[in-house]
């Protein structure tokens, strides 16, 4: 019963691994996806965050268009 | 009150309120004085560097000092840091994600770059002595010198940044010890029981280091396959091949952990930060989202006829909103199933793997301008990495067009939660089938109570923002109580739940909520109705009614 639960975790992670590898694959083969990790890794962008706060660049980015703008304004 | 201490509602609230005045303590009142004393300080200072005709060396060490001012700076702040740490990413060899040693910083740089300030210095002093006024050739010498010194110094901060030691063995057990001892103090209240809680819970919080480390590899990371996917798969690879073992249940709390979670994501919504571009930005996130959420859910209801209302919502917001984080909140106020949730976070992880490279290299190839391209991107790709570095494809302005949209959408993630909980109690049970009206008392112990845990979070810590001041705001609530505290924090208690959905999730239930493909279809259609209509939102934004704004970008 042991052996087979185990047997049955091995073809999970097998499969699980197949499977990453294949997407791993698509995605390396999609069009300008070496351009965009290059982008992402240049600007240290953090590809996991889920929420903007997780995400370093959101505040500057904003922060940066809002100087434009108001710099915009005062220049007018 | 023996009946309210059973509710996991009130333990969510319970403990994520007391999370929030606990981080409140430590990184608003205790340092607000002495932040207030620096920032005075670095004020005056930036003021005076003002005066020259050009950015000197020391204007930018103020600036940067400004800029790094935070209330997770002090002692007690920096420990909070130390024991939230989550793994940090890796190439080829995993134990990196959890201890490294300091590297030796490199002594050419250093003398470089000391090389760099003293000429900038010295051609700043001839400009003074001079008394020289902007465009003379001494004023462009040293100018250039200063930015020249600035680029050096950044490189070299960055290096030493990465170059900074780190070692998680300490920090996890303490912070898995602090976590399951707060948990099981409620755990103990809804009849689980202290001890078998702890020790379940020291084995859910092991596969959530597995998790953060299995998505902290670059190659994966880089895909946007972060700690949501690998935690449900791992805590899916056990509860459907071995079984989930007896001693792991008591901690496998998926609802405990979300809602709590969701209570500290609430204090991450900043109502004040929302208008950097003012209307076309709100347009586009406030008016698309909505439209397109109740249009795909009515589509999933009376065309694809999805026989799961939670199910219906917690896609289309999932897909509407800002991916896995608007899947967590609808999903709890509509009380979806784990297998629904699950459901929902691969398509959105999936459809934004893809969309996120092939999007920006459309805009690139048609030849879409970047205030268009960015507006687009931030306002149709789900995960708020992902838009980032799809808009940073474009170009700098993309950039900070499609985050500033994406931040304006997160914050639709508290009235969507409230009103998707509202219409959810409204219509459950026997009441929608009859039809009659409920009472307001009804109404009342049937609604998710986390709610007003999160929409109470985000409008305290908006108005301490707001009272605080744009930089002191910044410098104790963003850098400080956000992004050294609940951020951290509320990762864990995701990755938590995230493994617990695995460790409870059957596959065979799983595969029949697919049901023939529909939730895939229900995504696909609401997702090319939010690519049309937000492109023709932003265009009509920001080309016809706002074009004087677009111009200033």
């Amino acid at each position: 019963m042991i052996k087979r639960k185990i047997i049955k975790l091995g073809i999970a992670i097998v499969a699980v691994a197949l499977v990453q590898a294949v997407l791993l694959f698509i995605h390396r083969h999609l069009p300008g996806n070496e351009r965009f990790r290059e982008y992402a890794r240049k600007e240290n962008v953090n590809m996991n965050a889920l929420f903007y706060s997780e995400e370093g660049h959101t505040s500057h980015a904003a922060r940066d268009l809002r100087s434009k703008v108001e710099a915009c304004k005062a220049g007018e | 009150m023996k009946n309210i201490l059973r509710s996991e509602d009130i333990w969510a609230l319970l403990i994520g309120g007391a999370l929030i005045l606990f981080g409140l303590l430590i990184f608003f009142v205790l340092p607000y004085n002495d932040i207030r004393e620096k920032n005075e300080r670095l004020t005056a200072d930036l003021e005076k560097e003002e005066q020259h005709p050009y950015k000197t060396v020391d204007w930018y060490h103020w600036s940067d000092a400004a800029a790094r001012l935070s209330s997770g700076q002090t002692t007690a702040g920096k420990r909070v840091r130390e024991i939230l740490a989550t793994p940090e990413k890796w190439q080829f060899n995993p134990l990196i994600s959890l201890y490294k040693e300091a590297q030796p910083e490199a002594d050419i740089d250093k003398q470089q770059l000391s090389g760099l300030e003293r000429k900038a210095r010295d051609l700043h002093g001839e400009v003074i002595s001079r008394g020289d006024k902007a465009g003379t050739d001494v004023v462009r010498k040293a100018e250039n010198a200063s930015s020249q010194w600035y680029t050096a110094h950044e490189a070299a901060e960055k290096a030493k940044k990465s170059g900074a030691s780190y070692n998680l063995f300490r920090s996890l057990p303490v912070l898995a010890l602090l976590l399951g001892i707060l948990f099981a103090v409620g755990a103990y209240f809804m009849k689980t029981g202290f001890l078998s809680f702890l020790k379940g819970f020291a084995g859910v919080f092991s596969l959530s280091v597995l998790a953060f480390i299995l998505g902290g590899q670059r190659d994966i990371s880089s895909m946007g396959f972060g700690y949501p996917l690998w935690g449900i798969v791992l805590g899916m690879l056990i509860s459907n091949t071995t079984g989930t073992p007896s001693w792991l249940q008591p901690a496998v709390k998926t609802e405990y952990y979300i809602k709590t979670g969701l209570v500290l994501l609430g204090a991450e919504i900043l109502f004040g930060k929302i208008l950097s571009i003012g209307l076309p930005g709100l347009f586009v996130a406030w008016i698309v989202t909505p439209i397109v959420l109740v249009v795909t859910y009515w589509f999933g209801q009376k065309v694809l006829k999805i026989t799961s209302r939670s199910l219906n919502i917690t896609i289309s917001a999932d897909m509407s909103v800002c991916g896995v984080s608007a899947a967590i909140a609808t999903a709890a106020a509509s009380g979806a199933s784990r297998e629904e949730l699950t459901l929902a976070v691969g398509l959105s992880m999936i459809f934004t793997s893809v969309m996120m490279v092939v999007l920006p290299g459309f805009i690139n190839l048609v030849g879409m301008p970047e205030v268009l391209g960015g507006a687009w991107i931030g306002g149709t790709i789900d995960a708020t990495g992902a838009v980032v570095a799809a808009g940073a494809f474009l170009g700098e302005t993309a950039l900070q067009v499609a985050a500033t949209i994406k931040m304006i959408q997160n914050m639709l993630i508290g009235v969507i939660a409230f009103f998707v909980a509202y219409y959810f109690t409204r219509n459950s049970g026997e009441n929608s089938a009859t039809g009659s009206r409920l009472r307001l008392n009804e109404l009342w112990l049937r609604f998710p109570k986390f709610i007003i845990g999160f929409v109470g979070a985000s409008v305290l810590v908006s108005l301490l923002y707001h009272m605080a001041g744009d930089h002191m705001g910044e410098a104790l609530v963003d850098r400080g109580l956000i992004r050294s505290f609940t951020k951290d924090l509320r990762g864990w208690l995701f990755c938590l739940a995230f493994v617990s959905i695995g460790l409870s999730v059957n596959i065979r239930e799983l595969r029949s909520r697919f049901s023939g493909g529909k939730p895939l279809v229900l995504y696909a259609c609401g997702q090319a109705l939010n690519l049309l209509l937000t492109l023709g939102i932003a265009y009509l934004m920001f080309y016809i009614v706002f074009p004087e704004i677009t111009e200033q970008l």
